[in-house]
């Protein structure tokens, strides 16, 4: 399943995949920015504002009553990063009008009320309501100081930080709630103007409705915004910084240990494939270094393993163990790494990597968002690659290319959240 | 062929097969033209089976068991691990344990039959041993540590232990680190040669796949010889009381904002599984009618900034316990609480608005169809249904068949103040 790749009226392109396979569609509305801090904050902001309503849906219970009689439509607005491209998505997932027992017509209710969203959101003299965008700052501060919920989630959120640590447009969560705190109605509203009048607008759907439909309600309900064609910053201009360590005590019982590498390589990147089989190898699958070595050889944690992150050519090893077992860990993780960089894997074991890839991409034509995402982030750097290609590209990776991909890897961050608390001791009271 | 049942929807436009293999399980083949295969093997055994009763006598084992011999039956007598063998087929494999089951699947998008040969294999060939269980209860300490750190976690099973008394159900499924330390190989064949019956357990593909093939492997597999051996679980509905244990339940971890869950204890659970399907399709409907996102609480206690905007809930029925759960973030979870139950009571004045019944039962309906776009759903779905004891596509005729008045009823027996346990997670640094 590949996009039929077309335009409207306004210039805007529309990727529109035709098929009956599923009983739901998904269309999404992208609007791409190149990412700077201060977006970065207002985007947060915007998408909780945008959720609130909009002048024909003024309330978050009209909008959802409105998205219940679509069949229980959903729309999610999100903030999202494609590398150093700053979005925002609404992406909706809808009933496939076969399955709708009367003559409700669900694809144009949807996109009805994402345009509504996006062009009419409740405001008063050029500035967001000032109770609202209140309450939403108090929303998106919760949800940035949440991230302690998780202690995995948020050992690698500290990681990430300390690769961006020179970096001014990836704020950290710290940065972030003084500047989502001093957010004024005002400004936010500017900048939701300026993301409608200079951001590139791209439109993706998935389902069994016709192009010409498509086209049709795209140009009805989105032919007002922008054509911009924006230019893409380089996904990973960072330079290697040298190592640097660091670690918080927190009062959890099991430490968390974020290894931060930079790859030096992109999705854009000719050895790109060389990157995933490397990465999936080393610690991406059941069958890795590391989930064999770390976990079941030498028991020391329930998971380890490693994730490449294509679009900033960073890759993490997370392992969850006991505190004193640090320096195990590690030593054990940088063994493994040194095994992938000499080439000292089977055919068995490299077959496997290979194989656990496409097994996941190969699985993408049966979810609609997984089609979306493949491609949305392709399009948006110019790459054309299908998932097919890619599955080519994954099966023609040699050892030697492997290997040579993990040589570029730069150790550059180890994070350590060190649990404080002795097992199965809790406080709990009646 | 013999002992082959047809199920289709015209309304779905699906069907699948039910085919009671010689050796006594039943074998689903759901057909969707997908690029994935998902597989599922499955035994009515969890975490609730810690006491059960063979040739009447009672046999009591460790907290966790039932998850224990999920992970360890990935390891073979050649050494070799499971994992590494659907690895070399290009299969995603997984397993897990919940209380009242325990499933092994894969998902592939190609050499679907070594998968299904590998999945058969391994589950009918268990190989305990002193040192692989003693290997294995490292892993599984590091496991429980990592949900013990789970705020979230921690918080739904205060929840589960301030509204049971002795229903294990309160326990965890994972156990504790001194009750898998009581775990022996020998405990481990125990369980399994209880549970791992062809006859407790099911089989259930979804994708493009050949039934011919998949009866081949289970002829190739499948043991055919067992003694029958009949297990009977501890009946722990009839032991627990209609009462809650506590009904406030507090601890303190690492959190930036309270979470709570709010429990209402069911014992009025309907022994027939139909009845039970009817049951949950009505409490889905009423909790659609009070909780919502569209609905007059949620956006009260939103607009109010009572709650963060996740506000989650669900009923959950089993043939042994049952408990209605919404569950969120919130500075002052009694304040929700009281304001949940006020609005609860404003309700029993007065009928649910017939518009919000139509639309309540449209979205059941709706999330309902979206269930069948994938493999994985299908596939989790439909041995929900086998084990649960229903069909899985009469769910629409029950949702069809239940009316104001079954909601009505319905809503007379929930919510009772001694049916309810609020658990709490509070920062540590707060009171």
């Amino acid at each position: 399943m590949t996009p039929l790749s077309l335009h409207i009226k306004n210039g805007s392109p529309l990727s529109v995949i035709h098929t009956d396979t599923f009983k739901t569609g998904m269309l999404a509305v992208t609007l791409s920015l190149p990412r700077r801090a201060e977006l970065v904050s207002a985007s947060l902001l915007l998408c909780g504002m945008l959720r609130r309503g909009c002048e024909k849906y003024p309330s978050s219970q009209a909008l959802n009553r409105r998205l219940d009689e679509l069949y229980a439509s959903f729309v999610e607005i999100k903030s999202t990063h494609f590398g150093r491209t700053e979005a925002i998505q609404i992406c909706a997932e809808l009933l496939d009008s076969t399955y709708i027992p009367d003559k409700t017509d669900v694809l144009d209710g949807v996109c009805e009320v994402i345009s509504q969203l996006l062009l009419h959101p409740i405001a008063e003299q050029n500035a967001f309501p000032v109770s609202a965008l209140e309450k939403e700052k108090q929303n998106v501060c919760d949800a940035l100081r949440a991230e302690i919920n998780n202690p995995r989630a948020y050992a690698l959120a500290r990681c990430h930080e300390m690769l961006y640590e020179t970096d001014r447009d990836y704020p950290t969560a710290d940065e972030l709630l003084d500047t989502v705190s001093a957010m004024d109605s005002r400004t936010l509203y500017d900048a939701y103007r300026r993301i409608l009048r200079d951001a590139e607008l791209r439109i993706f759907y998935v389902g069994s409705e016709t192009e010409e439909r498509i086209v049709s309600l795209c140009e009805r309900y989105f032919g007002t915004l922008g054509t911009n064609a924006v230019a893409r910053p380089a996904m990973n201009p960072e330079r290697p910084s040298g190592l640097c360590e660091r670690t918080d005590r927190m009062p959890v019982r099991q430490g968390k240990l974020v290894i931060g590498f930079r790859t030096g390589a992109c999705m854009a990147d000719a050895d790109y494939p060389a990157h995933l089989v490397a990465n999936e190898l080393f610690g991406g699958s059941p069958a890795s270094k590391l989930f064999l070595n770390v976990r079941e050889r030498m028991g020391l944690c329930y998971h380890c393993s490693s994730s490449y992150h294509a679009l900033s050519g960073h890759l993490f090893v997370c392992a969850g163990i006991e505190p004193d077992k640090r320096s195990v860990t590690e030593a054990e993780i940088d063994k493994q790494w040194q095994a992938t960089k000499d080439g000292a894997f089977s055919e068995a074991e490299l077959a496997a990597a290979k194989l656990s890839l496409c097994n996941a991409y190969r699985q993408m034509p049966d979810n609609p968002f997984d089609l979306h995402s493949f491609y949305t982030v392709r399009q948006l750097f110019g790459i054309e690659d299908t998932i097919e290609d890619t599955v080519k590209r994954v099966c023609l990776v040699t050892p030697e290319q492997v290997a040579a991909a993990a040589r570029t890897w730069q150790k550059d961050a180890v994070y350590f959240l060190h649990g404080t608390l002795p097992s199965e001791e809790g406080d709990d009271e009646e | 062929m013999k002992n082959k049942t047809e199920f289709c929807s015209s309304r779905l436009r699906e069907r699948y097969e039910c085919i009671i293999h010689k050796s006594g399980l039943p074998i689903y083949v759901f057909k969707k033209k997908l690029s994935t295969v998902y597989a599922m093997y499955g035994t009515r055994y969890g975490s609730v089976d810690s006491t059960f009763y063979l040739d009447g006598k009672a046999h009591t084992v460790p907290d966790g068991i039932a998850h224990f011999l999920e992970h360890k039956l990935f390891a073979n007598e050649d050494g070799s691990d499971s994992f590494e063998r659907f690895s070399e087929y290009g299969a995603d494999a997984n397993a897990y344990t919940s209380v009242n089951r325990t499933v092994y699947l894969f998902s592939c998008t190609d050499r679907f039959g070594d998968s299904l040969r590998e999945l058969l294999c391994f589950v009918n060939h268990p190989h305990f041993t002193e040192h692989n269980v003693a290997q294995e209860r490292d892993i599984i300490a590091q496991e429980i540590g990592m949900y013990e750190d789970s705020p979230a976690e921690a918080c739904y099973y205060g929840m589960l232990e301030g509204l049971y008394h002795t229903h294990s159900v309160r326990r965890n499924i994972c156990g504790t680190l001194a009750s898998i330390g009581q775990i022996t190989p020998d405990l481990l064949y125990d369980c399994y040669h209880t549970f791992y019956r062809p006859d407790n357990m099911a089989l259930v593909v979804c994708g493009d796949v050949s039934t011919e093939e998949i009866l081949t492997i289970a002829d190739e597999c499948l043991p055919t010889d067992l003694p029958p051996t009949v297990a009977l679980r501890q009946d722990e509905a009839q032991a627990e009381p209609p009462h809650v244990l506590q009904s406030r339940v507090k601890k303190h971890m690492q959190v930036s904002k309270p979470l709570f869950n709010i429990g209402f204890k069911d014992t009025d659970i309907p022994k027939d599984p139909t009845a039970r399907q009817k049951k949950d399709a009505c409490m889905a409907i009423l909790n659609e009618l009070i909780f919502c996102r569209a609905g007059q609480l949620y956006n009260e206690l939103f607009e109010s900034g009572l709650i963060s905007p996740e506000l989650t809930y669900g009923y959950t029925v089993t043939d042994t316990f049952a408990f209605n759960a919404i569950a969120g973030e919130a500075d002052e979870p009694e304040a929700v609480l009281h304001r949940i139950m006020a609005y609860i009571e404003e309700l029993r004045s007065r009928p649910f608005p017939t518009e919000d019944f139509v639309r309540a039962k449209r979205v059941m309906y709706a999330e309902f169809v979206k269930e069948f776009d994938s493999a994985e759903g299908i596939a989790s779905n439909l041995l929900g249904a086998v084990f649960d004891g229903y069909e899985l596509f009469s769910y629409l005729d029950v949702l069809d068949s239940v009316t104001e008045q079954d909601v009505a009823e319905a809503f007379t027996h929930c919510f009772a103040p001694e049916t309810l346990t609020l658990s709490v997670v509070y920062p540590t640094t707060e009171e």
